[in-house]
């Protein structure tokens, strides 16, 4: 890394609890596709309009009406699947992760050059370069920077402001 | 961090990850903490509701009016019999796969090194330093060394093939006391 070329941004910050909240709901919204949402929640629509149906005009037995009620909750479920169940569980699972592994999560250190980005902390060091990056997913609180597929690092949104993020953006389009 | 009496070195090597040993090590990754955790046994739980839904519908005698849930209940249950055991390790595989071939990463030659406490691994891009304590699942194979772990990049595999006999020992057993917890060997019993 060159000592003489000057940073177009730099900034450290402390990795908080949230930020690993933020960092794995993000990566969870971004890695689900629209048209498999949309598709969860087009049968979970249809999932309780049949239930509904089919208990008001075929409840002859108490186990057509538990089929039916049955329907109705599956239905209920695959619709807030994406928006209320997912988001809660990963929230739960972050908040464990940052508790146990706490004393080993250290402050980060972000340069951005024109040609690469550097991140600096004291249990990793990685260098950039653009054309190495694979994509860039932009979550609600979160700038995910993918190596590979699945491998990323990841800077909160609070630590970089919109001129810089406008630059982030433009790196792979 | 340097060399000292209080956190020594275990062993030192370079090396890179060849595809076929990171394919593998992803699956099993997959299979422990990923999409594919568990997909034994929920394939046996949908296998038992097809069998349930057959001898439901034979019980009922196979009568029209009370096949419609038993049908739907078997159709269900055995496309996701096959989904978890035919599809899920074939989609692992496949994403492994694209991992490797699209991280300019992953592949580049590493200079490892395992003290008593931590390792760390650099090449001329990156620098990883990792505490055992970080490290939740360690498995060792016929062929290398999987270690699970961290916050961002958790598979570090490493070649047994690529070690001399001595680092292998010394590896192995320093990951059996180190990591006791999360230690596995698949190729037999656990010493």
């Amino acid at each position: 890394m060159s000592a003489m070329e000057k940073a177009l941004f730099e900034a450290t910050f402390l990795i908080t609890k949230e930020d690993i909240i933020n960092m794995n709901t993000d990566r969870e919204r971004l890695s689900v596709s629209g048209k498999k949402k949309i598709a969860l929640y087009a049968a979970g629509v249809a999932a309780i309009c049949a239930g509904v149906l089919l208990l008001l005009n075929f409840r002859d037995s108490l186990y057509h009406a538990i089929c039916w009620s049955l329907l109705i909750l599956i239905g209920l479920y695959c619709i807030s699947y994406y928006e209320v169940i997912s988001p809660a569980l990963t929230r739960a699972q972050s908040s464990r992760f940052y508790e146990v592994f706490k004393s080993s999560i250290h402050s980060r250190t972000i340069r951005i050059y024109a040609e690469k980005i550097d991140i600096i902390s004291e249990e990793r060091k990685i260098r950039l370069p653009h054309e190495n990056i694979h994509s860039i997913a932009e979550g609600k609180n979160t700038v995910l920077i993918y190596t590979d597929e699945s491998n990323f690092c990841f800077v909160p949104k609070r630590v970089l402001d919109e001129g810089i993020l406008e630059k982030i953006r433009k790196i792979k389009n | 961090m340097a060399d000292n009496i209080y956190n020594s070195l275990i062993a030192e090597f370079q090396q890179a990850a060849s595809f076929d040993d990171y394919k593998n090590a992803y699956m099993l990754y997959d299979l422990r903490h990923g999409s594919s955790k568990g997909r034994e046994w929920k394939a046996s739980v949908f296998f038992v509701l097809a069998v349930g839904a057959v001898w439901y519908a034979s019980v009922q005698h196979f009568r029209l009016n009370e096949l419609i849930m038993p049908a739907l209940v078997l159709v269900i249950s055995v496309y996701m019999c096959v989904y978890y055991l035919f599809i899920v390790p074939s989609r692992s595989a496949n994403r492994a796969e694209r991992i490797y071939k699209s991280s300019w990463y992953i592949s580049r030659e590493k200079q490892y090194k395992f003290y008593r406490d931590n390792f760390t691994y650099k090449n001329e891009y990156e620098y990883q330093k990792r505490y055992y304590t970080e490290i939740y699942d360690c498995i060792e194979t016929k062929d290398t060394f999987i270690l699970i772990g961290g916050l961002e990049n958790s598979l570090t595999v490493i070649d047994k093939r690529q070690l001399d006999p001595k680092q292998r020992e010394a590896l192995s057993s320093h990951f059996r006391s180190e990591m006791i917890r999360q230690y596995r060997n698949t190729e037999g019993k656990r010493k």
